[in-house]
């Protein structure tokens, strides 16, 4: 009897021990005034409205005219000048040196600051009118020319970065450094998963056949958002999600078994500590149980019929190509899942650029039109807001040795152009213009925070709202800039 | 002064009996230029009369408080009276000159008219009273005040209606008016009702409107729009150009014949843009909004103008515990946004669907108003249940067993205006009920067989509702195929090995060759299963499919070896950058692929690469193969010379064979060079290979030092 007593002594001294440990944790923040609260509140300092990782309401703080989104990032820099931003002037000009007055003091990467010239280089392939809406696109890009009354093309996007990561981060997350969530992650923290069954977040990475550069986790990160919220990476293959199947020798029955236990001892474990992280590592888990039966129903191409895979192109059913990332991200989206973001790299020209833009339209043009296409005739566009476009452009000069077949351009944040369709865009326009060198804005500029912006609004989220407290101050995708672009809304 | 007052008393009389004439003769009375400068005083001079009629009637009915001498006070109401009335014939006068110019028509008008020239009669009776009655006493009895109280109320009415005449019939309760913005409401919307006239009724009726028309033109109803005024018509329909209301708006501000004129309130560039467009399409009266294409100009701006109606729902919230109840992972309840009323519903896993599912959701039956039900396996019980959600504005019903026996219920759902309905068994007939449903404008019938020509058929009946079909392959884009895959990838084997020919797109017949022979369609045997192979195989496949070009080919030879080596060591150092699993990597029996550096190759830079294989029991060799990359671009040439040392042991080691294999001039990226050789009772053998050094001539890279790369060495 006495040594029970002593055990038990022994034990809730052990768990005081515990729970002091956490609580002087919990002091680094605040001196004082901390103690008392800390004690009656445990999420006070753990700088999070509730419980550590959901938003008290995950609902739009409006009727969104969009669900879902499939945002087709062209890692690399896609050059405006040779797909969808006419400039007839660089061709009379061939050749000649790009005017001070235009280029008006630009900083040059360091891969052409050393040039003696900027000789301003014409486009290698024409142009022409498509559709109805008469819009300019060049003949790299057939199949998206065939779409391109669905499109809304906006020609006036500029940035801030000049070289690849801070662009792509300042793209992907609100800001060139990368710590903080990207968009993905805010929007499956606003407002969650359609599909309890499958991550709210998921992206597909595929090479291109171009000057590639990387994409990295950082990209889809959860940031300082609960790690529920991260990118979750489909692979091409067999088992499309890592560590999802279950290892050789067991079976359901007995992970179902497995995953009641852990559920009953992390219970214990957040009776004793409060941490909210336990109920979000159980959820992880009971999430990816029932992902390990709808993954494989999404990812199964084999039962597309033939006139999909025409319409894709057959690449769709090889894995690890754009094509077939389209084609998941297709089927993704049609199962709920909030965001799918595919990345193909490849599109960093510096050099042999009309061979190697060809190359890449190859990948990528039948595809993307047919996303577009596919979404329309399932009546699923107007919910889904599909994106196409780089993290910045091109410049108008030529970077090394230009001949008129070939030639490379640097890397331009001033202008350059992406498109949207569905989900409450407004098909068949072309919005904002650049001066006819192709460098200058001079019509109804977008900057990326009025693009976040945009998005945000038309998902239902005022992008001023959805903010997260961390550090001290309240953070937001759009930081503290961003106006939504009502022009191009319908 | 009374010779004044009398001379006063007289022109006043003149003036009344001039009014008079005026009004009888006033047709026929032309005003030449310098008196029209006399009618433009008039709203200058009305103002007159009106303060002097208020002044004398407060005297004339509260005087007495003032404690005035009774006599004065009378001389100050007679004169007061005197005053306006001379004052208000003049203006009568005045404007009597002004409705000469013309374009004062309508009641509104006759109502001013009249009243203001009652008004001056009146004041003069009032006039003679005061002089007969009261003057002297200074009495004022009830009804010269009645008489005063009638002619105040004769000159709010006279006034109400000259500023009705100036600024608009409902000028003086707008303000209160204009705070409800109106809303567009995009399926009900009219053109020329619901957004042309409106503009016109704001920017232009105050000038044009029936009771006040300048320049003959009034505006407010159709039949006079077109007819026009004293330039002739407003606009020709379709004609941009020929139209009078274009050409008067896009003058210059300071044009005189500008529309609005300067200083009155402007159409903005979206109103004037509107109705440009609305003219340039032939200025349909009749026109809906919805039957325009969402990119027309007229529907952009119209939206640009108007914020769009938000669908209003007139049910209240569900109970907030049995949507909670009813929410689970396979059946997703939310409710559209923070505030709002209604939910949407979505279904996921088919596995997981069940009638009784969605017979549970009639709990929320009316709060219901998007529902996902694509891909699950529906039947013919969903579809009474599915009839009872009365407010569902939003249904996708895609890739389930819908046909046409649900189209009757369909079409009786009151709010339903979006329907998805793509990969069903639905025909034209089916699609022509549905056609009929109340509110529906926009359905989607992708694969579902109905012919194109119906579709077209159909979308000229329902102007309104867009009918989307999709992509349809018409069997013209012939597309090749893509590469067969051959599996197991690796091409070394010991004994033998299974392989097996795939290809993505399903239905495909491969045909293969293991002779080196090409493939083709007619003798080269198809694949139906994997097959085994024991020797070293060149396997060659291609595919075909009626509908698709033929594939390229696909070829890999496969090598093999009779024994793995027990251990094996490397003599000489790999380059650290290209050192894979080290000696491993020669006998995993693992290849690499094209690209030398992805770790599976051995890389050697500057020396020959040595490898010593040891078998614990002794084999007798006739073929060591050793599996070379080859890439001459980057420096990448096969061994110049293979030496091989062989015996029981490393003491004993005889040289078996010196071998200096082919330098073709184009190189496939990979080579498995064989040696042949002939030893009996190795248990030790000793590989040493040379390189290039340098780069002979006529080669790429010529004079550099070669790199060999090797990942594997096999002994037969």
């Amino acid at each position: 009897m006495k040594k029970d007593n002593m055990i038990a002594k022994e034990v809730e001294q052990a768990r005081l021990y515990q729970n002091r440990r956490q609580f002087l944790a919990r002091l680094s923040v605040g001196i004082g005034s901390a103690a008392l609260g800390s004690l009656l509140i445990p999420d006070l300092f753990s700088g999070s409205s509730t419980g550590g990782e959901r938003l008290a309401s995950m609902l739009p703080h409006f009727a969104p005219k969009a669900k879902r989104v499939i945002y087709l990032f062209q890692s690399g820099g896609v050059s405006q000048l040779e797909t969808f931003d006419p400039k007839p002037k660089l061709r009379e000009m061939m050749g000649q040196d790009l005017p001070e007055s235009v280029r008006g003091g630009q900083r040059l990467t360091g891969m052409t600051a050393g040039q003696a010239t900027f000789p301003l280089v014409g486009s290698y392939y024409d142009f022409a009118q498509y559709g109805k809406s008469g819009a300019w696109v060049s003949n790299v890009f057939p199949h998206m020319a065939g779409v391109v009354d669905d499109l809304c093309i906006i020609r006036s996007l500029h940035t801030d970065a000049i070289n690849h990561d801070p662009a792509i981060t300042f793209f992907q997350t609100g800001a060139q450094q990368g710590n903080r969530p990207s968009m993905g992650a805010w929007l499956s923290y606003g407002l969650g998963s359609e599909n309890q069954n499958l991550p709210a977040f998921c992206v597909l990475v595929s090479k291109g056949r171009g000057n590639g550069q990387g994409v990295y986790a950082k990209l889809w990160t959860n940031g300082f958002l609960d790690s529920v919220h991260q990118g979750v990476q489909f692979m091409g293959g067999p088992d499309p999600v890592l560590y999802l199947s279950d290892p050789a020798g067991t079976d359901r029955m007995s992970r179902r078994a497995l995953f009641d236990k852990l559920a009953e001892l992390n219970s214990i474990q957040f009776d004793a500590f409060g941490d909210p992280e336990i109920t979000a590592k159980v959820q992880q888990y009971e999430m990816a149980y029932r992902m390990q039966t709808s993954v494989p129903e999404v990812t199964d191409l084999s039962g597309e019929p033939d006139h999909i895979i025409k319409l894709y192109g057959p690449d769709c059913l090889v894995p690890g190509t754009y094509a077939a990332n389209c084609l998941l991200a297709r089927k993704l989206s049609e199962n709920g899942v909030r965001f799918v973001q595919l990345y193909h790299q490849g599109w960093d020209q510096h050099d042999s650029l009309p061979g190697q833009m060809a190359m890449q339209a190859k990948d990528v043009d039948q595809a993307s039109a047919a996303l577009v296409t596919d979404l329309k005739q399932r009546g699923l566009l107007d919910e889904t807001l599909v994106i196409w476009g780089g993290e910045f452009g091109r410049t108008n000069y030529c970077q090394g040795a230009l001949a008129h077949n070939n030639y490379g351009r640097d890397h331009h944040p001033r202008c350059f152009s992406v498109w949207m369709a569905g989900g409450g865009i407004k098909p068949g326009i072309v919005y904002g213009e650049t001066d006819e060198f192709g460098y200058n804005i001079v019509k109804d500029p977008v900057h990326v925070h009025d693009f976040h912006a945009t998005i945000l609004h038309q998902l239902g989220l005022d992008h001023e709202k959805l903010t997260y407290r961390h550090l001290g101050r309240r953070y937001r995708l759009t930081d503290v800039a961003g106006t939504v672009v009502k022009d191009i809304l319908v | 002064m009374k010779i004044i007052h009398s001379l006063l008393v007289n022109l006043l009389i003149g003036l009344v009996v001039f009014i008079l004439f005026f009004l009888v003769f006033e047709h026929t009375i032309v005003i030449p230029p310098v008196l029209q400068v006399l009618g433009r005083a008039h709203p200058l001079l009305l103002h007159f009369p009106i303060v002097l009629l208020v002044l004398a009637w407060l005297l004339a009915c509260f005087g007495n408080r003032f404690s005035l001498p009774p006599r004065s006070a009378a001389q100050m109401v007679y004169a007061l009276l005197f005053t306006s009335a001379w004052t208000a014939a003049i203006t009568v006068v005045a404007g009597l000159v002004l409705a000469q110019e013309g374009g004062y028509e309508g009641s509104g008008f006759q109502w001013h008219k009249w009243m203001g020239v009652a008004l001056c009669f009146f004041s003069v009776l009032l006039l003679i009273y005061h002089r007969r009655a009261i003057g002297v006493t200074g009495r004022y009895d009830v009804v010269f005040r009645a008489g005063l109280s009638v002619s105040l109320i004769v000159l709010v009415v006279a006034g109400h209606f000259g500023a009705a005449l100036t600024h608009g019939d409902d000028y003086l309760f707008e303000p209160l008016r204009s705070s409800q913005q109106k809303t567009l409401d995009v399926a009900t919307a009219v053109v020329y009702p619901d957004l042309v006239y409106p503009i016109l009724e704001a920017k232009c009726l105050n000038c044009h409107s029936s009771s006040k028309a300048k320049g003959g033109l009034v505006l407010a109803d159709t039949a006079s729009l077109l007819e026009g005024g004293e330039s002739g018509p407003a606009l020709v329909k379709g004609s941009v150009a020929e139209s009078l209301i274009i050409e008067r708006l896009l003058l210059d501000l300071d044009h005189e014949h500008r529309m609005p004129p300067k200083g009155k309130p402007q159409l903005t560039s979206e109103e004037l843009a509107l109705i440009n467009a609305w003219v340039a399409s032939g200025a349909d009266f009749n026109m809906p909004l919805a039957a325009l294409p969402v990119d027309d100009t007229i529907r952009q701006l119209a939206t640009a103008l108007y914020p769009v109606a938000e669908d209003t729902y007139d049910f209240p919230a569900a109970d907030a515990d049995i949507v909670k109840s009813l929410n689970t992972p396979y059946r997703v309840i939310r409710p559209l946004a923070q505030t709002s009323p209604a939910l949407s519903v979505s279904f996921f896993g088919k596995t997981f669907y069940t009638t009784q599912s969605l017979q549970e959701l009639t709990q929320i039956d009316r709060q219901v108003v998007s529902l996902k039900l694509s891909g699950m396996p529906l039947v013919a019980d969903d579809r009474d249940v599915l009839g009872r959600f009365s407010n569902l504005r939003e249904l996708a019903l895609n890739d389930t067993p819908v046909d046409d026996t649900w189209c009757g219920m369909l079409a009786k759902l009151p709010k339903l205006h979006t329907l998805s309905v793509s990969s069903t068994s639905l025909t034209e007939a089916g699609l022509a009920t549905l056609l009929s449903a109340p509110a529906l404008r926009t359905v989607y019938v992708w694969n579902t067989g109905i012919e194109a020509a119906a579709v077209e058929r159909l979308r000229q009946e329902h102007g309104h509702i867009r009918i989307e079909q999709g992509y349809l392959d018409d069997g013209q884009t012939v597309l090749p195929l893509n590469d067969p895959i051959i599996t197991p990838a690796t091409k070394f084997f010991q004994d033998s090995l299974w392989v097996t020919l795939r290809h993505p797109v399903p239905g495909t017949t491969l045909r293969y060759t293991i002779d080196g022979s090409e493939p083709d369609s007619v003798i080269a045997p198809v694949y139906r299963e994997p097959f085994l192979i024991t020797d070293v195989t060149s396997i060659r496949v291609k595919g075909y499919k009626p509908g698709w070009i033929s594939s390229r080919e696909a070829a890999l030879t496969f090598h093999r070896t009779s024994r793995v080596p027990d251990l094996v060591e490397l003599l000489t150092a790999p380059n650290p950058q290209y050192s894979a699993r080290r000696a491993h990597t020669l006998y995993d029996l693992e290849s690499g692929g094209n690209n030398h550096a992805d770790g599976k190759w051995l890389g050697f830079y500057g020396e020959p690469v040595g490898a010593v294989l040891s078998f614990d029991t002794a084999i007798d060799i006739r073929t060591v193969s050793i599996s070379v990359k080859q890439d001459y671009n980057s420096h990448i040439y096969p061994p110049k010379q293979i030496d091989l040392w062989g015996g029981i042991d490393s003491a004993h080691a005889q040289l078996l064979a010196e071998f200096r294999p082919d330098l073709p001039a184009a190189a496939a990226p990979t080579q498995v060079v064989e040696v042949p050789v002939v030893g009996d009772n190795i248990r030790y053998l000793r590989v040493e290979a040379k390189p290039y050094v340098p780069i002979p001539e006529g080669y790429p890279a010529t004079g550099n030092p070669a790199w060999i790369f090797v990942d594997e060495i096999m002994v037969r």
